[in-house]
């Protein structure tokens, strides 16, 4: 079984590790909820698909990229607008993806089994295949990401090369892994990192040992995996803010 | 010191190969219910879905692929009933043993007569599986020839205990034979009723004792009911008794019970599995309570 836990394991902190620049960046623009929504017109990509399509697997990812896409597009263009409007633009993209997911569903025979698969897509099946492709892919994507981050006085096109990669990522990832996985790992590190007031590598450091903590506990336990590590990260971030919270308060103060 | 610790190593190897239990994995409990009363204490046995689960869909858990990986026997109730996600957790147990066409795999629905076979498929039908219905866990007399074939690969696997496995699966067929005489008998009462299901999981038991299903609240296998189909559901039963609304454990209830109301019909669940209702210990009761269930109070 050591094999299938480091498998889980290696591909949780690979994840951790660009997912936490993301998280980043998105509290920094104020749009936490944007990898929610992108992740699911991801989904509603997947589910078009698989509904309507029938299409080859690699067809597939490129036409849930697609649907990650244009969210992300249109998150972008709308991200100059002020900070209230933007979240519930948001809210309202995300309320937009789930229902449209639901629906091509009801035409999916198959429709229980997607929706499970959309949300958490079994950590415990991939393949050594998989977590090398995504570590390629990954890398690549960061190096990418390096390189636009030093241009100069190209604002416009960073934000929307931002968001471009932002939804290359979350398809990737949400295809591996499932929706809620992804948003967990995305937000929980960079949450906590924030209610300390750390950095990016803290978040790292953070996330890869709550991925550690919770595939042991998954396999000790014996708990579904995906779910174990969306609860754990999530049951201890929540805690983490709510001992903190005074002090964060009284820094604001 | 060492030598005792070598002594006990040698102790220890001769227990385990004394010991030496024949591991096989069940996909569902039928199946793992059968094998208890053949292998009883001369196996571990390990089921993979639940019986309260929806079995068309398992959650994967880390203890299947451990499961798999030490198992020697993978006994499967097939027509592609468990493609949501059996092929995953056999590719990942790396078990070279209980790969499909090897020894230690055994896919039960071989040895059945499948009905509903279409003669093409395609997705507009809903979620109609090439095979074949998959449900023929609900007919009684399907179970003599699976127990007989599950029995035979056990000692094809583990010769060492081959009266024990014989004697055993004569002793169940005997008990079987007994009660399928009972229920035969009873279920026959019931030919010609009308009734209403949710999902066609009981079609082999319809089928068996002649009872007619009108409709499904599905519009198509596996497709969410819509108002319009239920709108013609209760056209479609204006003239007719309908006595039962039959339903599983795991889909959702509130359009049976609305239709129910609509229609004057009696709105029942039904085991589907062993461990799909507190009562239904072994598949013994899965058949007591179906019938109790379907009997006239």
């Amino acid at each position: 079984m050591t094999d299938i836990f480091i498998q889980s394991l290696i591909i949780c902190i690979v994840l951790v590790w660009i997912h936490s620049y993301f998280g980043f960046e998105i509290v920094k623009r104020g749009i936490i909820f944007a990898d929610i929504a992108i992740a699911q017109f991801v989904a509603v990509g997947l589910a078009f698909c698989t509904t309507f399509l029938n299409l080859p697997n690699i067809t597939t990812y490129l036409c849930s990229f697609f649907f990650g896409l244009i969210a992300a597009l249109i998150i972008s263009f709308a991200s100059n607008a002020p900070k209230n409007f933007l979240e519930a633009f948001i809210g309202t993209l995300y309320a937009l993806g789930f229902s449209l997911t639901i629906i091509i569903l009801s035409k999916n025979p198959h429709g229980i089994e997607n929706i499970i698969e959309f949300t958490t897509n079994d950590i415990l099946f991939v393949t050594r295949e998989q977590i090398f492709h995504s570590i390629i892919f990954y890398l690549i994507i960061g190096f990418l990401i390096h390189f636009f981050n030093n241009l100069h006085n190209v604002e416009e096109l960073k934000n929307i090369l931002f968001f471009t990669f932002f939804a290359l990522v979350v398809s990737t990832s949400v295809k591996l892994v499932g929706v809620l996985v992804v948003f967990s790992l995305l937000v929980s590190p960079t949450f906590v990192a924030c209610v300390f007031k750390k950095d990016l590598l803290f978040a790292v450091i953070y996330g890869t040992t709550t991925c550690l903590l919770s595939i042991i506990i998954s396999f000790l336990l014996d708990l579904p995996t995906g779910f174990t590590i969306v609860f754990i990260n999530s049951v201890l971030a929540a805690s983490i803010f709510i001992i903190q919270i005074k002090n964060i308060t009284s820094i604001k103060n | 010191m060492r030598i005792i610790i070598y002594i006990f190593f040698l102790i220890f190897s001769l227990f385990y190969f004394v010991y030496a239990q024949l591991n096989i994995v069940a996909t569902y409990p039928w199946i793992g219910d059968i094998v208890k009363q053949i292998g009883k204490e001369k196996i571990n046995i390990h089921i993979i879905g639940k019986g309260t689960e929806n079995p068309h869909y398992v959650v994967p858990k880390p203890s299947h692929i451990a499961q798999l990986r030490k198992a020697d026997l993978l006994i499967i109730q097939g027509a592609s009933i468990e493609v949501g996600f059996l092929q995953a957790l056999i590719n990942q147990s790396n078990n070279p043993k209980i790969q499909p066409g090897k020894k230690g795999f055994l896919d039960l629905s071989n040895f059945v007569q499948l009905i509903e076979k279409p003669e093409n498929v395609s997705r507009a039908m809903g979620d109609i599986h090439p095979e074949g219905n998959p449900h023929y866990n609900l007919d009684p007399n399907n179970f003599p020839p699976l127990a007989t074939i599950i029995s035979q690969k056990m000692i094809e696997l583990d010769s060492d205990n081959k009266e024990f496995y014989q004697k055993n699966m004569e002793e169940f067929l005997s008990k079987w034979e007994e009660k399928l005489k009972h229920w035969n008998q009873e279920f026959s009462k019931l030919s010609n009723t009308n009734v209403i299901q949710y999902h066609p999981t009981y079609n082999y038991f319809l089928k068996r004792y002649g009872i007619v299903q009108v409709g499904t609240i599905e519009p198509l296998p596996g497709i969410p009911p819509t108002p319009k189909h239920i709108e013609q559901l209760i056209t479609l039963c204006q003239n007719k008794k309908i006595s039962f609304i039959i339903n599983s454990v795991y889909y959702e209830k509130n359009s049976c019970e609305y239709l129910a109301k609509k229609i004057g019909a009696k709105f029942v669940i039904l085991p589907h599995d062993v461990g799909s209702l507190p009562e239904v210990k072994d598949i013994f009761n899965l058949f007591d309570k179906i019938l109790e269930t379907l009997s006239p109070k």
